[in-house]
């Protein structure tokens, strides 16, 4: 199983100081499988996804992406990997242009040498694909920082998608939403999930339900219960902890 | 960043200041031109001033130990000229009796022009490199390059029979040959020194436009998540860190062409701090800005300092908190506003 794993997580520690976020926590994600994260605040989702894309560091425990072991390899050399974040407060570049902020994120565009002297439209083909994937399409020349709220989700999204990864860890992108940008981001999700997998962190069972076969319950800094939605909604820790029944 | 949402003034600037630039010594006293020449060599650090601070966010406080490197490489050259086959004067009342070694390869010009242009890139790529792997930035990165800064200051003035100490390195002749100590021939340099800013400011201009300028922007707004976006931002920082590093050892040469001298001042603190000024005044982002800033303050500290010479730096800080309060886009955001309401619209 763990042989064809995209990532595998084992036995994974994270401390601050006394305090422990995450203890033991082993999961393995499938090639284009789609995971959801579930647990109560401070359970230690949002630090789950901060170790696996390099933000923090594991105490203990090993992080395996494709067969390499993340332990000492740099937040950007991460990425490059094929593992994209987006954060839950939405962090596009808010001086540069939609479009600015996709190119800017093409992997292949980010070495000196071809950001200074890399022909014009390089990436143009491939920017607009991933802006009509995500709908910003319109919204191409407009600075970042003039979006709405929903608009900077999907941009951030977007800026993932450029990069092509492998795995993305999505931290509650639907938080702070109204009802119809929610559907939108859902519908967008799953068009998404077709071609990479995805970890996801989200509270609202709605969505849950619309986006994934295949929940993980984080409680207190630990797995909790794992299972398809139907399964972990009917455990009887899962509806103690977290449903608060 | 405000788009140039009119193409014209953006040609229209550039083509104005190097026309004045270039009419200028011709309509004013022969002494007065090797003094414009001076105020130019600040130029060539307020751009690179505009490219780490404007684009980059990057602070620093210690380009006069570019602007330094620069101007001791070539005063070098010129003072072993100028001596020949004598000791350098200083050297001799310092009772120092052989040539140092380290001074052996400024005897050709070759080395001297090699040391103004790879130096500073060799001392500032692998320091900053180093510094910005250790996210260092802001407010330290500042205090660290304010203090090299000051610590080179002593270091050459410690060392009297190597520098010339405090008095600096002075009275040249010739560079190769060619006369560069009247007024006559500085004329002639200064054009030399308007092709070489217009080099830089056009080489300047192409890595901002280019997507590496959009990067550098999003590393000043957001550090941290361009390094999730791929980016090894340590590199690109040490990297816009040394092109400007280059460019004020290019000015700190030019400087010594046209005052025929460079003392460890200009290496120091206010010296440092006095660039960043420029292109505070000009206006962080913006080239053209940078440019007539460096002419237009030289210009005016000659006129004060030498009217009312101890009110100077009063004057230069006065300078500051305006800019930094009432124009924070500085002469470039004037020229913006100007051109706007001259085509006929608001913005």
């Amino acid at each position: 199983m763990s042989e064809q794993a995209l990532l595998d997580v084992r036995g994974l520690t994270v401390r601050f100081g006394g305090f422990t976020a995450l203890s033991d926590v082993s999961l393995s994600i499938a090639p284009g499988e789609v995971r959801v994260i579930i647990g109560p605040n401070g359970a230690g989702k949002t630090t789950l996804l901060d170790v696996l894309c390099g933000k923090t560091r594991a105490t203990s425990g090993s992080i395996v992406f494709e067969g390499v072991d993340l332990a000492s390899v740099s937040e950007y050399q991460i990425t490059r990997l094929g593992v994209g974040r987006k954060f839950q407060t939405p962090s596009v570049y808010e001086d540069l242009t939609v479009y600015q902020n996709l190119e800017i994120s093409v992997l292949e565009g980010q070495s000196l040498r071809s950001s200074i002297f890399g022909a014009r439209g390089e990436f143009h083909d491939r920017i607009i694909e991933v802006a009509r994937t995500t709908e910003i399409e319109s919204l191409l020349n407009q600075r970042a920082g003039t979006l709405s709220h929903g608009q900077k989700q999907w941009l951030e999204i977007g800026m993932l998608l450029v990069q092509r990864p492998k795995l993305i860890l999505l931290d509650e992108p639907v938080a702070g939403m109204s009802l119809r940008e929610r559907d939108r981001t859902v519908e967008l999700l799953q068009r998404i999930a077709e071609r990479q997998a995805i970890v996801v962190i989200e509270h609202d069972m709605d969505f849950v339900r619309k986006l994934s076969r295949h929940v993980t319950v984080l409680h207190q800094g630990a797995i909790l219960c794992e299972g398809n939605v139907e399964t972990v909604q009917s455990d009887a820790r899962v509806r103690e902890v977290y449903l608060g029944e | 960043m405000r788009r140039s949402s009119f193409p014209v003034g953006a040609v229209l600037a550039p083509v104005l200041i190097f026309t004045v630039l270039a009419i200028l010594p011709l309509m004013s006293d022969p002494f007065r031109v090797p003094l414009f020449g001076k105020y130019l060599s600040f130029a060539f650090v307020a751009i690179g001033i505009v490219l780490i601070w404007g684009y980059c966010g990057i602070l620093s406080l210690g380009q006069g130990i570019f602007f330094g490197i620069g101007a001791y490489a070539l005063a070098m050259y010129l003072k072993l000229e100028a001596s020949a086959p004598e000791l350098p004067d200083f050297m001799v009342w310092s009772s120092v009796e052989e040539l140092p070694l380290w001074w052996e390869p400024f005897h050709s010009l070759g080395v001297a022009l090699a040391a103004i242009l790879v130096l500073p890139a060799l001392v500032s790529f692998p320091l900053s490199y180093l510094i910005f792997r250790k996210r260092v930035s802001g407010v330290y990165f500042a205090i660290l390059t304010l203090a090299l800064s000051l610590t080179l200051t002593v270091l050459i003035i410690g060392s009297q029979g190597g520098t010339g100490g405090a008095n600096g390195i002075t009275d040249f002749s010739t560079l190769n040959g060619i006369d560069v100590a009247s007024d006559e021939a500085r004329a002639h340099w200064y054009y030399v020194q308007l092709v070489l800013l217009a080099v830089a400011a056009v080489a300047v201009g192409f890595l901002v436009r280019a997507r590496f300028g959009k990067v550098l922007i999003a590393i000043r707004d957001r550090e941290d998540r361009v390094r999730f976006s791929g980016y090894d931002t340590a590199l690109y920082k040490a990297f816009t860190f040394s092109v400007a590093s280059v460019l004020a050892s290019i000015g700190g040469a030019m400087f010594v062409l046209f005052t025929g001298l460079i003392t460890p001042q200009l290496v120091g603190a206010v010296a440092s701090v006095e660039m960043v000024i420029f292109a505070a005044f000009g206006g962080r982002m913006s080239i053209m800005g940078a440019i007539a800033a460096a002419f237009l303050v030289g210009w005016l500290k000659s006129m004060l300092s030498e009217t009312f010479p101890e009110l100077w730096l009063f004057f230069l800080g006065a300078l500051f908190l305006i800019v930094t309060a009432v124009m924070p886009q500085g002469l470039a955001g004037i020229a913006d506003a100007l051109w706007a309401r001259l085509s006929g619209r608001s913005s």
